[in-house]
C-alpha cells in the first residue's frame, strides 16, 4: 500500500491568512491603552494563535491523503473519503494543465471521468501512469 | 511506489513522453493528454499524445496567443519496434496516421519510433520520406543513433527523443 500525504502549502497559507485576519480583527476590540502598551506581545500572540488554529483547521478539513494499491485507491480530505477500484474504469489517460500540473484521468464505462491529481502529491506522473495501467489490465 | 522493471526502450520512451509533454515539446505545442496502448484501425501505438498550438497563459499571453498563434490540432505517436519492423510496416502505419490526421484536423504529426535495431530498409524509408505535415524520428536505443525525415518538422522533432544519461558510480 502506498500513501501520499504532502502538506499543501498554498492551503495552509490561506488558512493562516484567514485566521490572522480574524484574530487581528478581534484584537481591535481591546482597549487602546492595553493595545498600545503590550503591542509587541499582542502581535506575537496573534501570529502564534493564527498558526495554531490554521494548522488544526488544515489538518481537520483541508489535508488530503492518497492511498493506493493494486486493487484501487482512496482519497481522504477531512472527513470525506472517496474510494474507487481500478477495475471500475475502462481506461486511463495522463493529462496536464497549462501550469504543468499533472493528473490521471480515469474514464468510466459511460464516458464520464474522475481526475486524480498527481503533482499535488509529488508523484512522478509518468511512472505512476505506467504502474496504474498495469493494475488495470 | 513499486519498482518498475522497464526495458531500456521503454525507459527511453517514457523519458521522451516526458520531453514531449513538459520538456522541449512545449516549445512546439501544448501536448496535454497522453494515451497508452492507443488502438487505431487495427494498429496499437505504445503512446499517443494529443495537443494544440493555442498557447494559454495569463492575460497578456492569452491575448497574444488569441491574435497571433494559429489554432492547430497536433498529435504525437510513440511506438516501440523491433528489428523486423521495416518499410512495409512503417508505411502502413503512416497511412493510418494520415487518415487520423485528416479526420481530426491535426495539422502536424510526429511519429517517434524506439527500436533496439534499425534495419537498412527502415533507415532509407525514413530519410527519403517527403511530407510537410508528418515527421518520423527513429532512435536505435542500443547505439543512440537518431534517424529522421529531412523536413523541418523532422529536424525539430529530433529533440523530442531524449536518452537519460545514467550516472556512473564513482
Amino acid at each position: 500500500m502506498n500513501k501520499f500525504a504532502n502538506i499543501a502549502k498554498n492551503e495552509l497559507i490561506k488558512c493562516f491568512t484567514f485566521f490572522y485576519a480574524l484574530i487581528v480583527g478581534l484584537s481591535l476590540f481591546l482597549p487602546v491603552n492595553i493595545f498600545t502598551t503590550y503591542l509587541v506581545p499582542i502581535m506575537g500572540m496573534q501570529v502564534v494563535l493564527s498558526a495554531i488554529f490554521a494548522w488544526l483547521f488544515y489538518k481537520k478539513y483541508k489535508h488530503t491523503i492518497l492511498i493506493y494499491d493494486e486493487k484501487g485507491f482512496s482519497i481522504e480530505r477531512g472527513r470525506t473519503k472517496i474510494k474507487h477500484k481500478w477495475k471500475k474504469f475502462r481506461k486511463i489517460t495522463l493529462g496536464r494543465t497549462e501550469k504543468l500540473d499533472y493528473f490521471l484521468r480515469l474514464y468510466r464505462k459511460d464516458d464520464t471521468y474522475v481526475d486524480l491529481p498527481l503533482t499535488k502529491f509529488k508523484i512522478n506522473p509518468f511512472k505512476f501512469f505506467v504502474e496504474i495501467d498495469r493494475y488495470m489490465k | 511506489m513499486r519498482k518498475n522493471s522497464l526495458s531500456k526502450r521503454e525507459k527511453v520512451m517514457l523519458t521522451s513522453l516526458e520531453e514531449v509533454m513538459s520538456g522541449r515539446g512545449r516549445y512546439i505545442a501544448e501536448f496535454s493528454e497522453a494515451f497508452k496502448d492507443f488502438k487505431l484501425n487495427g494498429f496499437t501505438f505504445s503512446y499517443f499524445v494529443k495537443g494544440n498550438t493555442f498557447i494559454k497563459g495569463f492575460f497578456l499571453s492569452r491575448m497574444f496567443s488569441y491574435f497571433v498563434n494559429p489554432r492547430y490540432n497536433v498529435a504525437c505517436f510513440l511506438l516501440k519496434t523491433d528489428k523486423k519492423f521495416g518499410k512495409k510496416h512503417l508505411l502502413r502505419r503512416i497511412r493510418t496516421i494520415n487518415k487520423y490526421a485528416k479526420k481530426t484536423n491535426s495539422r502536424y504529426v510526429w511519429f517517434l519510433l524506439f527500436s533496439s535495431h534499425v534495419n537498412d530498409s527502415l533507415r532509407e524509408t525514413i530519410k527519403t520520406l517527403d511530407a510537410y505535415n508528418l515527421a518520423v524520428i527513429c532512435i536505435d536505443t542500443e547505439t543512440g543513433e537518431k534517424i529522421h525525415t529531412v523536413s523541418f518538422l523532422g529536424r525539430q522533432g529530433k529533440s523530442l527523443i531524449r536518452v537519460k544519461k545514467e550516472k556512473k558510480n564513482e
